[in-house]
C-alpha cells in the first residue's frame, strides 16, 4: 500500500523530473554510435545526461564477469544476477538522475534481459518479476537489423564471447556461427516485444547520420510516460530507502 | 545393469543462525534412512565477494540481496543439492527458501514477488525449523544481508518472528 504522502511526493515531482530513454537492440546495431552522437546533442541543447550501460555497476559487475569467464552460470543464474546488477544500477544511479531532473540514457534496458532470457529457456513471466515493480523509461529506441547484418558487423570486429554468442544454449562450438544462431532468436523476442512495449523503431541498416536526425525528431515530439500512471511502485520502493528525497522542494 | 537408484529425499532447514542451521540440519537427516550432506548458504561465494566489494559507495535494497540469495540457491541446487537426490543422497537444505522470504517479508517485500522468486525451487519434502540460539559461528544470511542494509534491529527481529519453529507449525 502506497502512502499518500509518496503519490503526493511523485506527483509533485513530475514537472520536474528528468526523462529516461532506453537503447535497445542486438550487438552491432549500432546503437553505442547513436548513443554518443545523442549524448552530445542533448547537451548542447542544454541538459544534463548520464548515461548508463548494461551489467555496469561496480557493485555487481566484478561478479558476474568472474563467473562469466569461468562460464559457470546457468541460465537462471545469468538472469538473477543481471536483475540484481540492474537493480543496483536503477536505485543509485538512473532514478537519483532521474530525480534530479537528468536525462539518463541506458544503452541496453530491461528489455535485453527480456530477449536473451528468453531466448535462454526462461520464462517470461519469472524474468518480469526478477525486475518487479518494473521502471518504465519514457522512450525505447529500438534499433533494428538482420541477424546476417548484425552477425557481420560484429565478426567485422571481434570473435563474440561465450555468453554474448549464446554458446551456453547453442551447442554450436564455432562462436561466429553460435552467435548467428542465437542473435536470429533474440531478434524475434525483441520483435515481439517491440509491439508489447511499444518501442520507436529505427531502421539501424541507414546512413548513421539519418538515423541520428530521426532519433533527435522523436524525442523531440516523443511524450513522458507518467510516473504516477506506470511508475510509482518501482519509485516508492526505492524512496523506501532514500529518506533525504522526501522534502519536496 | 543395475536398477535406478531412488531419488534422495529433500528437507528445507530454515533459521536466523548458521551455527544451529548446522546442528538442525544434521538432526533433520538422522531421521531419514540413508546417506545424507548439508547444502548451505552461499556456496557460490557470490555474498562473500559482495562483502570485499562493500567500499563500494551506494544504497543496497533487500531485493537487490534477495536475487543474489537467488542466484546462489539456483547454483546450490545445480553443483550440489540436485546431483546428490539424482545419486540417491538425502539433502538438508540449510537455509533454504522460508529463510530468504523471512527476509523479504521483514523488510517490507510482497509475498507474491518473493513466491514467484524463487519458483525454481523445488518444494522440500520436510520442513524444519531451528530455534535461534546463543552459539558461536559465522553469521548466516540473515545476519550477513541485515548489515549490508544498515538495519537497525528491526528486520533481523521481524525474519526471527517469522522464522520461530512455532510460526511453521502454526501454519
Amino acid at each position: 500500500m502506497i502512502s499518500k504522502k509518496i503519490r503526493k511526493l511523485v506527483e509533485e515531482r513530475e514537472h520536474k523530473r528528468g526523462i529516461l530513454v532506453a537503447f535497445e537492440g542486438p550487438d552491432g546495431s549500432g546503437k553505442t554510435t547513436q548513443r554518443k552522437l545523442f549524448k552530445d546533442w542533448l547537451k548542447q541543447q542544454g541538459h544534463q545526461v548520464v548515461t548508463t550501460k548494461w551489467n555496469s555497476s561496480k557493485l555487481i559487475k566484478p561478479l558476474v564477469k568472474a563467473r562469466k569467464s569461468l562460464r559457470a552460470l546457468s541460465p537462471s543464474e545469468f538472469c538473477l544476477l543481471h536483475a540484481a546488477d540492474f537493480r543496483h544500477r536503477l536505485e543509485n544511479d538512473i532514478l537519483p538522475a532521474l530525480w534530479e531532473g537528468k536525462v539518463v540514457i541506458a544503452d541496453r534496458y530491461l528489455f535485453t534481459a527480456l530477449a536473451r532470457d528468453v531466448v535462454r529457456g526462461m520464462e517470461l513471466h519469472w524474468v518480469l518479476n526478477a525486475y518487479a515493480p518494473l521502471f518504465w523509461p519514457d522512450m525505447v529506441f529500438y534499433f533494428s537489423v538482420s541477424p546476417e547484418t548484425s552477425g557481420r558487423r560484429i565478426a567485422a570486429e571481434r570473435t563474440p564471447s561465450f555468453y554474448e554468442s549464446g554458446q551456453d544454449i547453442t551447442d554450436i562450438d564455432n562462436p561466429h556461427e553460435s552467435y548467428q544462431k542465437f542473435i536470429g532468436d533474440v531478434i524475434g523476442e525483441y520483435n515481439a516485444l517491440s509491439h508489447i512495449f511499444d518501442f520507436m523503431t529505427l531502421d539501424a541498416e541507414k546512413p548513421i547520420y539519418d538515423q541520428h536526425r530521426e532519433i533527435r525528431q522523436l524525442f523531440q515530439s516523443g511524450k513522458r510516460r507518467s510516473w504516477s500512471e506506470f511508475n510509482l511502485d518501482a519509485i516508492a520502493d526505492w524512496l523506501a530507502y532514500r529518506p533525504e528525497y522526501h522534502d519536496a522542494r | 545393469m543395475p536398477g535406478k537408484k531412488a531419488r534422495g529425499v529433500l528437507v528445507a532447514v530454515d533459521g536466523l543462525r548458521t551455527a544451529d542451521l548446522a546442528a538442525g540440519a544434521k538432526t533433520a537427516l538422522r531421521t531419514l534412512a540413508g546417506k545424507g550432506g548439508v547444502s548451505t548458504w552461499d556456496a557460490s561465494g557470490i555474498f562473500f565477494e559482495l562483502e570485499r566489494n562493500q567500499a563500494q559507495p551506494g544504497i543496497r535494497s533487500a531485493r537487490m540481496l534477495l536475487l543474489l540469495y537467488a542466484a546462489d540457491l539456483a547454483f546450490r541446487l545445480r553443483w550440489e543439492i540436485e546431483p546428490a537426490l539424482d545419486a540417491g543422497m538425502n539433502v538438508a537444505a540449510a537455509p533454504y527458501v522460508d529463510t530468504a522470504v523471512a527476509f523479504g517479508r521483514a523488510a517490507g517485500l510482497p509475498a507474491k514477488w518473493l513466491r514467484d522468486l524463487f519458483e525454481f525451487a523445488p518444494a522440500a519434502t520436510g520442513r524444519h525449523r531451528v530455534e535461534a540460539s546463543t552459539r558461536r559461528g559465522a553469521a548466516g544470511f540473515i545476519d550477513t544481508a541485515c548489515t549490508i542494509l544498515g538495519d537497525t534491529g528491526t528486520v533481523r527481529a521481524r525474519a526471527a518472528e517469522l522464522l520461530a519453529p512455532a510460526n511453521l507449525r502454526a501454519k
